[in-house]
């Protein structure tokens, strides 16, 4: 048996850490070992005593590649899913979709989505992302003017995610901070605050179960009285003369929940973060908002890297820098090391909003999974960070509490101070 | 889609799988290690099973067995249909089609194991002429 690099970065005590913490062993693996062998991520998930372990890719340039070779490297649901821990395969089909999926499905389900998503579509909301994001803003005016603290991810980094996201799936108000709150729980299974006396598997149920019987209530209201909304298009939706089964739809929509409402949130948190802590790259962004705010949003994403893994699977003998991988071994990727890829990413531990070239891996490395909703999460960056700018200096941050575990760099919890600009 | 006449051949067929398992080597240790005594509570009609895992025994409802931490109630039908691999066990839930009381957790984990009875299961179906409780 091939033996396991002594540099561990399976436990959950290592993801309990936050980014800052892990990155230095990363940037080490990076230096030596630009491709190691680890033992698989502790999990009470779905323990596996013959799981021999996974590949670690650490480089902007294998991330890339094995992003863009789908034909070698598969997400599909058989492969046990693209997370660390194999899920069960029940619970892959019911909320991963079309991530844990390859072609030609993948393919089908992918294209029929994004006539659903197209830059039309998005292009409508613009303006309402706008006018929400000043809305979210105008909120704090009151605690900012008395020089309250607030605590920004319930104040303002959760709000515009899920305004968004619901408003183009057509969540109706009453559903919305529930749906936000499945989503969220749905990838805190490695933090003891959504595990609490349960267990992983349970976390995940349990947020599944409220989302599935959100969306199935949806899609039979949706069937009597069609809106212009994204479960309507799905109902509607064909290609090849295929329709989604209202179970594709659940899981797609679980997915969308979960894309939608927890990325962009911490993107956003790190980003009021990162700005309040190198007030040089605050000062640069109000100077020319119009002029560095598309650069400043690329940069946000890589700092913030707000996914931080996902898996394939060999699905044949292959190589990776000489390595020899055989079909059925794991390979994870860890785009918050590639994001910070110093020979890609000169001065990478720097925030710079003026960074360019950026192809930060933010939003995947490329490939059939590329992430959809980059452009939504674009807009959202951009009109939620122009707000706070335009209104507020952050006077005092306190400590971010940050979420444990291996999938999403989470912000659980920011306090700020925020001071209104004359 | 069909399900089941009654107690008897809920054991017959749904008891059947579990006792072919806890006959196989490879499986036996993996099932008996998960400790977990489940209750199947069939609809339509009512019938019930008691799967002792760890005891390595399966019981008739009406012939009373060890409590169970977990109970499934299922109608036959969907029972039938969920051990030949045709039913998202989440899903079903989320539908009301199968209730689950006590913990789901152990339930999922098994599911890698079940996929492996799936085969044994249609198999004994055709073996005994079942063909109509087979799902194509």
């Amino acid at each position: 048996m091939r033996t396991h690099d002594l540099l561990d970065i399976s436990t959950q005590a290592f993801w309990a850490q936050p980014f800052d913490a892990r990155e230095p062993a990363f940037a080490q693996l990076r230096r030596e070992r630009p491709l190691s062998w680890h033992r698989p991520a502790e999990t009470d998930m779905l323990p596996d005593a013959d799981d021999p372990g996974f590949w670690a890719l650490v480089t902007h340039a294998d991330i890339t590649a094995v992003s863009r070779d789908a034909a070698t490297f598969g997400s599909g649901q058989q492969y046990g899913g693209v997370m660390m821990e194999n899920g069960p395969e029940d619970v892959l089909e019911a909320a991963h979709s079309i991530l844990a999926m390859d072609a030609p499905r993948h393919t089908l389900l992918r294209k029929l989505i994004s006539t659903t998503f197209t830059p039309r579509r998005v292009a409508l909301i613009e303006d309402q992302i706008a006018a929400q994001a000043r809305a979210i803003v105008d909120d704090l005016a009151e605690d900012a003017a008395a020089g309250r603290e607030v605590e920004l991810v319930e104040r303002v980094s959760a709000r515009l995610p899920m305004w968004t996201v619901s408003e183009m799936i057509g969540i109706g108000e009453a559903d919305r901070e529930r749906v936000a709150r499945a989503a969220n729980a749905m990838v805190g299974w490695n933090d003891p605050e959504f595990v609490g006396d349960g267990d992983a598997l349970s976390v995940l149920l349990d947020g599944l179960m409220t989302l599935h019987t959100t969306c199935f209530g949806l899609l039979e209201e949706r069937r009597e009285r069609p809106a212009n909304d994204l479960v309507t298009a799905l109902v509607q939706a064909e290609v090849d003369g295929a329709r989604l089964t209202e179970e594709e739809i659940a899981a797609f929509f679980v997915l969308l929940c979960v894309a939608g409402n927890d990325t962009t949130r911490q993107t956003t948190s790190h980003a009021v973060l990162a700005l309040h802590r190198h007030p040089d790259q605050a000062a640069a962004l109000r100077a020319d908002f119009e002029g560095m705010i598309d650069p400043a949003v690329e940069e946000f994403v890589r700092w913030a890297s707000p996914v931080l893994t996902f898996r394939r699977t060999a699905r044949r003998d292959t190589e990776i820098r000489g390595q020899q991988i055989a079909a059925g071994e794991k390979v994870v990727m860890f785009y918050g090391s590639g994001n910070r890829d110093e020979s890609v990413f000169p001065d990478a531990h720097r925030f710079d909003i003026a960074r360019s070239p950026n192809p930060h891996l933010g939003f995947g490395g490329g490939g059939p999974h590329f992430c959809l909703g980059a452009h939504v999460a674009r807009m959202q960056l951009r009109a939620i960070t122009g707000e706070l700018l335009r209104r507020f200096d952050v006077v005092d941050a306190g400590e971010p509490e940050y979420l444990a575990g291996n999938f999403i760099n989470g912000i659980k919890r920011l306090p700020v101070r925020l001071a209104p600009r004359a | 889609m069909a399900g089941f006449a009654d107690e008897d051949e809920l054991d017959r067929y749904i008891g059947g799988i579990f006792t072919t398992a806890l006959a196989d080597p490879e499986l036996a240790p993996k099932l008996q290690a998960t400790g977990l005594v489940l209750r199947m509570q069939g609809t339509d009609p009512d019938s019930a099973l008691v799967i002792d895992l760890p005891g390595g025994k399966v019981w008739k409802g009406s012939d009373g067995g060890p409590a169970a931490h977990a109970t499934m109630t299922m109608s036959t039908e969907t029972a039938n249909a969920y051990w030949q691999g045709k039913v998202n066990l989440t899903f079903a839930m989320a539908r009301g089609k199968v209730k689950v009381d006590g913990t789901v957790t152990k339930l999922l984990q098994l599911a890698p194991l079940s996929k492996k009875l799936f085969p044994v299961y249609v198999e004994r179906l055709r073996a005994d002429g079942r063909d109509d409780l087979v799902i194509v």
